[in-house]
């Protein structure tokens, strides 16, 4: 990852979202030059807990029988919809 | 699905599809969104929500193909349905390539890129522009992030990811550009905008995705978030979700005509 040339970067401080756009003819690779500078943004609550979330049904899940094709069909939604389905879906 | 986005099955190409329109988006103005879901999983009923946000913040109607699933279909099912659907837009509705962009999230970002490489293959005009959402498009797993990024990962594990990837190509050569567009030359292409969570086993596909890209003179976005995982533009209720439809929104409304 990274490149040495650097891009240019807006950050947009309401939803932590850093924001890389190279040029035509250049590449920087956002991640590195965002740290760089510092301020990286933390997720807001909201999507924290929905990371906890995600944590604790990939612990249950390390425990637990893979559902099936047809179970997994049935429940899947990604994001926070399938905080719903935390103990079938991936 | 919001209440008010009116959802119409149809055909596209002999795919089953839906169009989704919210109120006010213009019907000109298609955005071809395709569903993630590992290619095992996902359905209007898991993306139509997401699909929907996003066309309501292009403004423009979304077509939602449910194009056939893996291991019943492996490589290369997903892609022929995504290029009918492509084709039945294009030469079925008779909307211009201009008017017309792709939106997909993971494996759905993937099929994105392996449909402007084939468009562009086949000589056709190509889609004004195209948003990705943690794209998958090294089915090699061969990006630093798969090592480096396994214990930030909320949702997957390396093992998974592999497992997905073998039961789509069900033997096929990984590479292959349509199951692994990152492998493709990507001179030529519409507008990307790339968006990805540092906290995600993926994260190395989008930047080398977007590196390749720029580096082919495509006019490429990345934006990265900081300790967010894979496909957060889903998580419904988040300000970081929120933001990121606003950027696509923003994104597609400047470049498709």
């Amino acid at each position: 990852m990274g490149g040495d040339v650097r891009g240019e970067r807006e950050l947009s401080a309401a939803a932590g979202l850093a924001v890389i756009t190279p040029g035509r003819a250049r590449f920087p690779v956002g991640l590195l030059a965002a740290q760089a500078e510092g301020e990286p943004p933390m997720p807001s609550q909201a999507m924290q807990n929905l990371i906890d979330a995600f944590r604790d049904r990939q612990k249950a899940r390390a425990r637990q029988a893979r559902p099936s094709l047809e179970e997994l069909r049935a429940a899947f939604a990604p994001g926070a919809v399938s905080i719903r389905c935390l103990a079938t879906c991936w | 699905m919001p209440r008010d986005v009116l959802v119409t099955e149809v055909t596209a190409g002999g795919v089953p599809a839906h169009w989704l329109d919210a109120p006010g988006t213009d019907t000109g103005r298609v955005l071809l969104f395709l569903h993630g879901g590992g290619y095992q999983l996902g359905s209007l009923r898991s993306h139509g929500e997401l699909a929907a946000r996003l066309g309501r913040a292009s403004e423009m109607r979304v077509l939602f193909p449910e194009y056939r699933l893996a291991p019943e279909h492996p490589f290369p099912a997903a892609i022929d349905d995504v290029l009918a659907a492509w084709r039945w837009l294009r030469a079925g509705q008779d909307v211009s390539a201009g008017s017309i962009a792709l939106a997909g999230d993971s494996v759905g970002g993937g099929l994105a890129v392996a449909l402007l490489v084939a468009v562009r293959d086949g000589g056709q005009a190509l889609p004004a522009a195209a948003a990705l959402m943690s794209p998958a498009v090294d089915l090699t797993s061969s990006g630093a992030s798969m090592t480096e990024r396994a214990d930030q990962d909320p949702i997957f594990t390396p093992a998974m990811i592999r497992q997905i990837d073998s039961d789509y190509l069900a033997g096929a050569d990984p590479t292959t550009p349509l199951a692994s567009p990152l492998f493709a030359p990507l001179a030529g292409l519409p507008p990307l905008l790339i968006q990805a969570g540092t906290a995600e086993l993926l994260l190395s596909d989008s930047e080398r995705l977007a590196k390749a890209a720029a580096e082919a003179g495509v006019d490429v976005t990345l934006q990265i978030g900081e300790g967010l995982p894979h496909v957060y533009q889903s998580m419904l209720g988040t300000p970081e979700a929120a933001e990121a439809t606003e950027q696509i929104g923003k994104f597609l409304r400047a470049r498709v005509r």
